[in-house]
């Protein structure tokens, strides 16, 4: 809010009037001076007379250095007025000079405030990210392992029912048969590696309790499947030991369908394993503060050497600067805009590195 | 609570014979006027969005002459770099009609998911012109259609898969979809429902 100058004191009355009488007398001053001047420029410019033959060239260039003569005459007349008032200018201009470093300083202070908390920011996301990387490699360790211990149940149970039959098990024979089949396989059949993830931002503490909870594989659950299995596979093991050859056959063709399904079923797994890993929630509430702009500004040293780089890069990436330009006058084109205009290409394309050319960081609100 | 019965899946189904099916979609739910369908003009944008899906689940459908094509193919190409695996996964294009009830309201459903990762998630895919992704989400009211996809579906979870346009970039999001209500569905059911025998 501006508050408004609407009382004045004595002092500054005073002031005022010995001001309005020295402003009138510039306003004089500046009107008796523009009369002058055009009378001036008027006499000067009157008798002008362009040449036609070369014998009135010598009189037309006597003419031409005098009327070049009577300009500077006029403008000088024409600053020794309005210089006196750049000194007003400057004095206006002094409050709005004023916010120059104010403004500094506050957009410093909150830069900086920002980018601390950005590198905060950065790190519990380099945690997180983290978290996700090792819940997603434990995921997909239990995915591959308890696949495999799928895969050798399925085997086991296909090799037994193959040698049941190459072995001529009998019936009465076959329960034995099953009986030491099962107590064959035990946990130690199903043994595994353990996974193992060394962190680079996250407490070890963090990364055991994620394992704890993401790697749960239960032996026990495949030494009863093998015997469920096993089961199921002998339950028409009468019909088998009639036909041999067709009951090797289909055992070898459920063997390999059982497989492809148990790697569907992996395959289905780690895919959503991975949606889980690269997505995040969907969040509308409005950003507390915007983020910090990144941008780029070339940062050399300003001599002939830098401004022949800037412009042979930027003649050399001309294709990329000249949709980032905005220019009417080609010839005042300066190193200056070329310079910029490669900082804004930088800032699309971080990548971008035109040779001899420096860029510094910078960081705008 | 809403309940789905009578759910039938069609695998297979052409988008023109999908729209033969009896039952509401959740697009005409979310911009009937009065129950009336709303003309929607097409856009540019929302021809983009069709054919990327197009050539990633029906490629048969996506139309090469067009002069979207070499766009939409780079944005399709994008999609299939990240998720290409995901993609190949899946059942692509699964239509459904359900029953879905609430406090004795029923009302015919129908939906065309884009993929299904059986038993896991369905998935959607979006392509937007929009910078602040979840925002749109918002208020396109996505969330609310992969809901009633899922639950169709059997699956308690959903991943929206976006290419934002601005951002040149794949943007994976995910939507819980477990809880057995959803406001919108109510509000719905409540407006277009009918009590069972009379459905």
């Amino acid at each position: 809010m501006t508050t408004e100058l609407t009382e004045i004191t004595a002092e500054q009355a005073q002031i005022i009037e010995s001001k309005k009488a020295l402003w009138a007398q510039m306003g004089e001053a500046v009107y008796k001076t523009e009369l002058q001047l055009q009378i001036e420029a008027q006499q000067a410019l009157n008798n002008i007379a362009l040449p036609v033959k070369i014998e009135e060239v010598p009189e037309a260039e006597t003419m031409l250095k005098n009327i070049k003569a009577a300009q500077k005459t006029i403008e000088g007349k024409r600053k020794a007025v309005t210089t006196r008032f750049d000194e007003v200018s400057a004095r206006l201009m002094q409050p709005e000079k004023s916010f120059t470093d104010p403004i500094k300083q506050l957009s410093d202070a909150i830069i900086k405030v920002k980018k601390e908390h950005e590198a905060n920011q950065a790190k519990l996301k380099n945690i997180a990210d983290e978290k996700t990387r090792a819940r997603e490699y434990f995921l997909n360790k239990k995915i591959e392992i308890e696949s495999a211990l799928a895969n050798k149940v399925n085997d086991f149970v296909s090799r037994c029912y193959e040698k049941a039959l190459k072995d001529d098990i009998t019936m009465e024979g076959l329960e034995a048969y099953k009986q030491d089949s099962i107590s064959r396989v035990t946990i130690n059949s199903f043994a595994y590696g353990l996974p193992v993830f060394n962190p680079a931002y996250c407490a070890k503490e963090d990364i055991e309790a994620i394992f704890q909870e993401c790697f749960v594989i239960n032996k026990s659950h495949y030494v009863s499947e093998f015997a469920a299995q096993l089961e199921e596979k002998f339950s028409d093991y009468e019909v088998a030991l009639g036909n041999k050859a067709d009951a090797l056959a289909l055992s070898q063709k459920q063997e390999k369908e059982k497989k492809d399904t148990i790697a569907s079923a992996a395959n289905n797994q780690a895919m959503a394993v991975k949606l889980e890993a690269s997505a995040t929630v969907v969040n509308a509430e409005p950003v507390f503060t915007k983020a910090l702009k990144k941008s780029y500004e070339v940062d050399m040293d300003e001599n002939v050497e830098s401004v022949l780089k800037i412009m042979s890069a930027f003649s050399a990436n001309i294709n990329l600067c000249l949709p980032k330009l905005k220019v009417t006058k080609w010839f005042a084109f300066t190193p200056a805009q070329a310079a910029n205009v490669l900082a804004k290409v930088k800032c699309d394309d971080n990548n971008f590195a035109p040779a001899g050319i420096t860029f510094k960081e910078v960081d705008k609100l | 609570m809403i309940q789905y019965t009578d759910i039938v899946r069609y695998d297979n189904l052409s988008f023109e014979d999908y729209l033969k099916l009896p039952g509401y979609s959740h697009s005409f739910l979310k911009s009937n006027i009065q129950g009336v369908r709303k003309f929607i003009d097409v856009t540019e944008n929302m021809r983009v969005g069709s054919m990327v899906d197009a050539i990633l689940t029906e490629p048969a459908k996506a139309d090469m002459s067009s002069e979207l094509y070499p766009h939409c193919k780079a944005i399709a190409f994008e999609l299939k770099k990240m998720f290409g695996d995901v993609m190949l996964a899946c059942k692509k294009q699964i239509s459904y009609t359900a029953k879905a009830t609430f406090n004795g309201l029923s009302i015919d459903t129908t939906g065309r998911l884009d993929f299904l990762l059986e038993g896991a998630a369905v998935i959607d895919l979006k392509i937007t012109m929009s910078k602040d992704v979840d925002a749109l989400i918002k208020y396109m009211g996505y969330e609310n259609q992969v809901w009633h996809y899922s639950k169709m579906a059997n699956v308690s979870k959903a991943y929206l898969i976006m290419y934002c346009v601005p951002l040149k970039k794949v943007i994976i999001k995910y939507i819980d979809t477990s809880s057995n209500m959803n406001e919108f569905w109510v509000n719905k059911i409540i407006d277009f429902g009918m009590v069972p025998e009379t459905v």
